[in-house]
């Protein structure tokens, strides 16, 4: 079944559980259009000249045809740069059966659960910022992280005065060639090569876990998720520089996550931290003017990301933030621009209505390794010390 | 100096009462509902832990924007304010994990939809023509 007959038949059904269930069917739904322009490189759209590239939609519709069973569905679309290009998509789609609060079970397309951010990334209007922190959460990857095609099981209970809520999951994941995975993937292994175009970009299963602690003290809670993703399979077509012969990479990878949140609402503060370690698995299969050297050892990798935010309310639609955020994606080799980028980032946000956000932000970076270049928008050279603005109108619904 | 002392007497005597006739807030259901809401259980309806009724009904909640008192009884039970739990629901509703509460301008309005919609749940001042519904509070 191609995406177009699943968002067709998707809007079939949601039409017609309006239409049979007009009482019971409830919508909702974001619409938000921002602006980025950098001093220098082109960092998720082409920041450089400034550009307006960078949307995002979402209806939603939530239906409980029996007793403890729900039926949820949100359609998006996006577009960051040369990512997403409004191309719809069903966000989630899934059967919910809550048995008891302490289990319930979710089957379909259902949201992947990783840290603070990862299953409401595209809910603007939830966060002080325009942008989430740098390498963690990712625009272009949102396709890939956001959801998953299987199943999850989720519950809170109580132990005394701490409360516990899960949530684990287990699924495919989408691998759209032209995603913003894909892209970095392309970035990372046709840097040194000629004409470099990928042929080939397949992953498998994601399963992961997310555990949240809230605590006694009111709004101050903790959190812990790990994920597998396995396998990835990317061939990358390319010449050798010079000498022009052809070249083709195979990687076959896997990864896994592993991420400590923390949140506290305290009056008008909110303060939040977060880490994450990706370890990455790498054997890789060369062939060269059709003569295959073989697979190679196992490669192995390992990267972390973490920030650190507070924002605060005022004069009742005000919300000011700050934000240091770092991303290492090898720390055997972080003394480099290009393996590492760091964030300092100021936002405020204007709540014009209850359903109109408007937000600003200043950012002062360093480093280049999130600038992605499969399509030439980073040919270099590149400055390693930048700085960016970016807004954002949403509006909710 | 009599006068203002005088003054100041009525007046704070005016607030007393003023704060005294003040409409307290109610907690309302279907009226078929049958299960019991204490404190914990309250809070775990409002803030999306428990998502069903004992009877396997949705949970949906009602309130009422841009109200004092509502307000007041959201945070005391929640211990969130009416803009945090906008954002709290925001999240839960986008990512699939709740359904967004309904906002209504006019007290008769959700307790209308109360009595209309088996799994509901609002708050409302109880100068409010309650009848039709179960106050639970």
């Amino acid at each position: 079944m191609t995406k177009k007959h699943i968002v067709t038949a998707a809007l079939a059904a949601l039409t017609a559980a309006q239409a049979s269930f007009a009482s019971e069917v409830t919508f909702g739904g974001f619409l938000s259009n921002g602006y980025i322009k950098s001093s220098a490189n082109n960092y998720l759209v082409d920041s450089e000249e400034g550009d307006f590239d960078f949307a995002e939609v979402g209806i939603n519709a939530n239906w409980s045809p029996f007793d403890r069973a729900t039926v949820r569905g949100q359609l998006f679309a996006f577009e960051v740069g040369n990512y997403g290009n409004f191309d719809p998509k069903i966000d989630y789609l899934f059967f919910d059966y809550n048995v008891v609060p302490s289990f319930g079970l979710r089957v379909g397309r259902v949201k992947r659960a990783e840290g603070i951010y990862t299953d409401i990334q595209d809910i603007d209007v939830a966060r002080t910022s325009v942008l989430l922190p740098i390498g963690m959460y990712d625009p272009r990857y949102r396709d890939f992280t956001a959801s998953v095609d299987g199943g999850s099981i989720y519950g809170n209970f109580q132990i005394g005065n701490h409360s516990f809520e899960y949530t684990a999951f287990h699924g495919d994941i989408d691998s759209n060639p032209n995603s913003g995975i894909a892209a970095y993937a392309l970035t990372k292994i046709g840097a040194s090569l000629e004409n470099a175009t990928l042929t080939k970009f397949e992953a498998q299963t994601d399963t992961g876990a997310q555990l949240w602690w809230y605590t006694p003290i009111s709004g101050l809670r903790f959190g812990a998720a790990h994920s597998s993703l396995d396998t990835f399979n990317i061939v990358v077509s390319a010449q050798i520089p010079y000498l022009g012969y052809p070249i083709q990479s195979e990687t076959l990878a896997s990864s896994k996550n592993t991420t400590f949140s923390s949140e506290y609402f305290v009056g008008d503060w909110t303060f939040v931290a977060e880490y994450r370690e990706t370890e990455i698995k790498s054997r890789n299969l060369t062939t060269i003017a059709g003569m295959t050297e073989g697979w190679g050892p196992e490669a192995r990798s390992k990267g972390y990301s973490w920030y650190l935010s507070a924002s605060r309310r005022f004069l009742e639609k005000f919300e000011a933030g700050a934000t240091i955020a770092e991303w290492v994606e090898n720390e055997e080799t972080n003394s480099l621009p290009s393996e590492i980028q760091n964030d300092r980032q100021f936002s405020l946000r204007y709540n014009a209505t209850d359903y109109w956000t408007l937000k600003a932000e200043f950012h002062l970076l360093e480093g280049t390794n999130r600038l992605f270049n499969q399509l030439g928008q980073n040919q270099g050279p590149l400055d390693s010390k930048w700085n960016m603005i970016a807004t954002k109108s949403t509006f909710s619904f | 100096m009599k006068t203002l002392i005088k003054s100041l007497v009525i007046a704070s005597a005016t607030l007393v009462s003023v704060n005294l006739i003040q409409a307290a807030p109610a907690v309302v259901v279907n009226s078929d509902n049958a299960d019991a809401v204490d404190g914990e259980s309250l809070n775990a309806y409002l803030v999306g832990k428990r998502k069903f009724w004992e009877g396997g009904s949705e949970v949906v909640i009602a309130v009422l924007k841009d109200d004092a008192d509502a307000n007041g009884a959201l945070e005391q039970f929640t211990k969130m304010d009416d803009s945090r739990f906008k954002s709290h629901w925001q999240r839960l509703a986008f990512s699939g994990r709740g359904t967004m509460p309904k906002q209504f301008s006019d007290p008769e309005a959700l307790v209308a939809f109360i009595k209309l919609n088996k799994g509901a749940i609002g708050l409302v001042t109880d100068t409010a023509d309650l009848s039709g519904v179960k106050k639970v509070n």
